[in-house]
């Protein structure tokens, strides 16, 4: 139930951030407009500064690190890449883009269930390998990445703020 | 400053004063009440705000001992159909109840939030039809298409835009920032190509 619940929250700020549309999408992906990466940079400096402050009071049981070696990881994300651009969503905003009233995304999840009952039969289980972080690759304190992190997120968040008032029609 | 003054002259009398602070308790939460309606009826929020309630949930859903990710529930949806209709289970199931819970759960909230907000309803696909028209088939067609390629990838890299490019990217996690950036390098050149010419 937590889960349901979880989900329902999730799919409200995917509307919310208009991230459930073809559109909002595929600008991005053609970077004339930015929100995907907004939201996504913006979630992902919360959640580490988060995950890591919880787990360092104990909070935070376990990472969830994944496996995969990094040649399936490229290689993962450039099919994905491809299938973005044919989709015009990623799985999570085509189930949202469904409830929003996108009904080509019957289609779109027919084709993903066929997408893993394919790699089911061709392939099966990625090998896995020893996780790692940027914070062990670079032998750093996570600390110093999150850092970092936050560095890049004020840089673009005040870069697009340049650059949205550039692009704004000045009317007298 | 009207409650107030109609308390002056009978002082001594509690029960009036409290009627009137509770008038304005009242008061004070509805207009409360009615800017926070204002502002979940609103179409679109800052896509920071989005992000940081994002984040917030992600963190939560990690002190819960759970993970985060869209793609493998999804999955394991299209495994149970696999078996319904073959009737023989997979021998490596992806993701676990909880997750295929969650992906119920996007749909629901996703139907919600656009029931209650302003904006208009269905979307549209404005950049599809200025470079690939309006027929339906060719837009479902490529949506079945997509869709494919897009679970095919996320099962080879263990993670989509939910998993690898918020849960793990914010792990810190190396594969995930390498799915990222291969995800949006090979996105961005195909996206210009197939949509950008007209």
């Amino acid at each position: 139930m937590i889960g349901l619940f979880c989900g329902i929250i999730f799919g409200f700020l995917l509307r919310k951030a208009h991230v459930s549309r073809f559109d909002t999408i595929v600008s991005q992906l053609m970077l004339k407009d930015f929100t995907v990466m907004k939201v996504i940079l913006t979630a992902v400096v919360v959640g580490s500064v988060g995950i890591y402050s919880l787990q360092g009071v104990g909070l935070v049981p376990t990472l969830h690190l994944s496996g995969t070696p990094l040649l399936y990881g490229a290689l993962g994300g450039a099919i994905f890449g491809v299938g973005m651009s044919v989709a015009g969503y990623c799985p999570g905003t085509a189930i949202a883009a469904l409830g929003d009233g996108s009904w080509d995304m019957v289609a779109g999840i027919g084709g993903m269930f066929f997408g893993t009952i394919l790699f089911g039969e061709l392939i099966g289980p990625v090998p896995c390998v020893q996780a790692s972080t940027l914070a062990s690759l670079f032998s750093l304190s996570p600390w110093m990445v999150i850092a970092a992190l936050c560095l890049v997120w004020a840089a673009f968040a005040l870069g697009m703020r340049r650059l949205e008032n550039r692009r704004r029609p000045i009317s007298a | 400053l009207g409650c107030i003054r109609q308390i002056r002259p009978k002082s001594g009398q509690k029960w009036l004063y409290s009627l009137n602070t509770a008038k304005i308790r009242a008061k004070l939460a509805e207009k409360r009440g009615s800017t926070m309606i204002r502002y979940l009826r609103r179409d679109r929020w800052s896509p920071y705000v989005v992000g940081l309630g994002i984040g917030v949930l992600l963190t939560l859903l990690f002190v819960m001992g759970h993970e985060f990710g869209v793609s493998s529930g999804l999955a394991r949806w299209g495994q149970m159909l696999q078996s319904a209709v073959s009737g023989r289970e997979p021998t490596h199931l992806f993701g676990s109840l909880w997750k295929m819970l969650f992906v119920v759960g996007i749909l629901l909230g996703s139907w919600i939030a656009s029931r209650i907000s302003d904006g208009e309803r269905p979307a549209t696909h404005t950049i599809w039809e200025s470079a690939f028209g309006t027929s339906k088939l060719r837009r479902y067609g490529a949506a079945f298409v997509g869709g494919a390629l897009l679970m095919f990838g996320a099962r080879l890299a263990d993670g989509c835009t939910s998993g690898h490019a918020i849960c793990g990217a914010a792990q810190l996690s190396v594969v995930s920032w390498v799915f990222m950036m291969t995800l949006f390098a090979v996105a961005i050149p195909v996206s210009l190509l197939m949509y950008g010419r007209k």
